[in-house]
């Protein structure tokens, strides 16, 4: 196997610390490439900072040539979809908070059925005062529903006060979907999911994206309660792994068109 | 004890009395004896009477009558509640505990006030949550260190009833099975949200209305019905916001959490499950420098609520909460009710 050569971008201090740290978990997928803000110079893959303006630098670091990009923890971007309608030459991954959680993904996979019967997905989570924007921190819950497999139809903004945002909307199978956030210093990163069907619920507690505390996914039915097997691996190191796999198997992860949906979603959900 | 223990008339004999109350009294015996209980039903009357060796009633003013009946708890239908606490007032009995909504409008809750201010028995409600230990214990905290919620969330999934009730006691008359709602019906939504907030919303509804500045400007901002059964429900007040999710569904796990965030702070209540003798709920205070964690206490609300009736049948009126604060919450109670049933009513449901 030979390591592919990964250039960070800097302009994000934040987080290009959490792709060093991240190249460094994986040293026979990826070697460092060097650091430059010339995305996509002499680099099999590009780890572009998800901060404002990141659609426009995938976009030039697939024009100069890098096979992959990484997007570290994108913000919503009304013009996502403007590289679905017209995709770079490179396949893109996205690194989320939540959405790349690899505990997320078991569940998803583990416990598909009961997410189709869904009747309530209660998303909620509390953000320190000095983090993200709250409108951020539910598109991130958003985000975090879809890669469950919960395609979400519809949402609106019900209420915005000064240190709290609720979401209510429905997928498209009916189920009603409960998307809140709090700013509070007393927050951890973490995010709680709850399911709930006629017969089960599945409760799923993420951590945030920097730490390889596993996340926990529990299904309970009327006779038993299943847990996924623990995960120790950053979301980001599973969203890393996930463009390492896409690279060999030529099959694109499909992240751009979820995220595009999600922008379109959020869009739809009522003026702040 | 200084006295003999208070005896109990008790209106109603129904799986709440069954599996909650006497099960209470049983471990409440130095404090009270169950002298009476009615049921409409004679032959229901006679069969939980008989478990507690308490004398048989079919009509209320029997109950009444009898002397050795020195308090009396309303288990009743709640549309009989007003005027049977009522009732148990004037017949100078020395204090009434009232299930909740101990009524069904602000109109009966002024006359249950007007009665007991002028016969001097104090009334209180059997809201187990608020007279639970580990909240009366993590509030006065909470409170003392001055914070200020902004964001109250409540999450209450819970197995059939059935579940805890035949671990509480062997229910005599158990409760009928109930057919699948038809929730593109907008009554049938606007009714299942109006019931989950009198049925089950109503047990932290207390709670939070006292973690609110004020509710004079309730706005609610999203309720829909929940299949099988229950309620999601979003309302703000005085700029903080409230959501409240019920559901009752066939999985195993009793969830039932009230979580009360601030800036600095966060409160997490995690109460056991109704029916069952399990000791307090669980508290945590959490702040950036420490948790700190209140309860389980042996004993549970319905304890509390004993307990509490007790202490007013010992000490007179003066030692009850103010009855202006029942109304208070009862008001409150039927706004979101009204208010969320009417938003459940016009919601698209696809």
């Amino acid at each position: 196997m030979t390591a592919r050569t990964v250039l960070v971008e800097t302009a994000d201090p934040r987080r290009a610390a959490v792709a060093a740290a991240t190249l460094a978990s994986l040293p026979l997928s990826y070697t460092d490439g060097g650091s430059s803000t010339d995305a996509g110079r002499d680099a099999e893959v590009v780890v572009v900072a998800g901060s404002e303006g990141w659609v426009d630098r995938v976009r030039a670091a697939g024009t100069a040539g890098a096979r992959g990009v990484i997007v570290t923890d994108p913000l919503p971007a009304t013009d996502a979809g403007a590289l679905v309608a017209h995709r770079p030459a490179c396949t893109v991954v996205l690194a989320e908070t939540w959405a790349s959680s690899p505990a997320l993904r078991s569940a998803g996979e583990q416990f598909a059925a009961p997410i189709a019967r869904t009747r309530l997905v209660d998303a909620r989570t509390l953000e320190p005062r000095t983090g993200r924007e709250l409108r951020a921190v539910l598109f991130a819950e958003l985000r975090a529903v879809q890669s469950l497999g919960v395609e979400v139809a519809s949402l609106a903004i019900v209420a915005e006060t000064a240190s709290s945002i609720l979401g209510v909307g429905r997928s498209t199978t009916g189920a009603r979907i409960v998307l809140s956030a709090a700013h509070s210093d007393t927050a951890d990163g973490s995010l709680d999911l709850l399911l709930v069907a006629p017969d089960e619920t599945i409760r799923i507690e993420l951590p945030d994206s920097t730490t390889a505390r596993p996340g926990r996914a529990v299904l309970t039915s009327a006779g038993a309660a299943v847990e996924v097997p623990t995960i120790w691996q950053t979301a980001h190191r599973a969203a890393w792994l996930t463009l390492s796999d896409a690279l060999v198997s030529g099959a694109d992860p499909g992240h751009l068109e979820a995220f595009a949906a999600a922008t379109a979603v959020l869009a739809g959900a009522g003026a702040s | 004890m200084t006295r003999e223990p208070f005896g109990v008339g008790i209106v109603g004999a129904g799986p709440v009395v069954q599996a909650i109350h006497l099960p209470t009294l049983a471990r409440l015996s130095e404090r009270f004896v169950v002298r009476n209980i009615m049921d409409v039903n004679p032959d229901v009357a006679a069969a939980v009477a008989g478990r507690a060796g308490a004398r048989p009633s079919s009509s209320i003013d029997e109950l009444l009558a009898d002397e050795r009946v020195e308090v009396v708890a309303i288990c009743s239908p709640s549309a009989f509640h007003a005027p049977q606490v009522i009732a148990a007032m004037r017949a100078g009995k020395r204090a009434v505990l009232c299930e909740k909504p101990f009524a069904t409008d602000r109109e009966q809750a002024e006359l249950i006030a007007a009665a007991s201010r002028e016969t001097g028995v104090p009334v209180i409600v059997g809201a187990m949550h608020t007279v639970d230990p580990a909240w009366l214990a993590a509030i006065a905290e909470w409170e003392a260190l001055g914070h200020e919620a902004h964001t109250i969330r409540s999450r209450v999934v819970l197995p059939p009833n059935a579940r805890f009730e035949t671990s509480a006691t062997e229910v005599l008359t158990p409760r009928p099975a109930s057919g699948l709602p038809d929730l593109d019906d907008p009554a049938v939504r606007a009714q299942m949200v109006f019931g989950g907030v009198l049925g089950l919303a109503v047990h932290d509804l207390p709670l939070i209305r006292r973690l609110l500045p004020a509710v004079d400007d309730i706005e609610v901002v999203s309720a829909s019905a929940l299949s099988p059964w229950g309620y999601e429900i979003g309302f703000t007040a005085h700029g903080r916001l409230v959501h409240a999710i019920g559901a009752l569904t066939e999985q195993w796990r009793p969830t039932w959490e009230l979580e009360v965030v601030s800036d600095e702070a966060r409160m997490l209540l995690e109460f056991p499950p109704s029916y069952v003798h399990a000791g307090s709920a669980t508290a945590t205070i959490t702040t950036d420098a420490r948790a700190v964690r209140f309860g389980p206490y042996p004993h549970n609300g319905y304890e509390g609520e004993w307990l509490t009736l007790h202490a007013i049948a010992s000490a007179g009126s003066a030692a009850a909460p103010p009855v202006d604060g029942l109304i208070d919450d009862l008001d409150f109670v039927l706004e979101v009710a009204s208010a969320a049933s009417e938003t459940a009513r016009q919601e698209a449901t696809r």
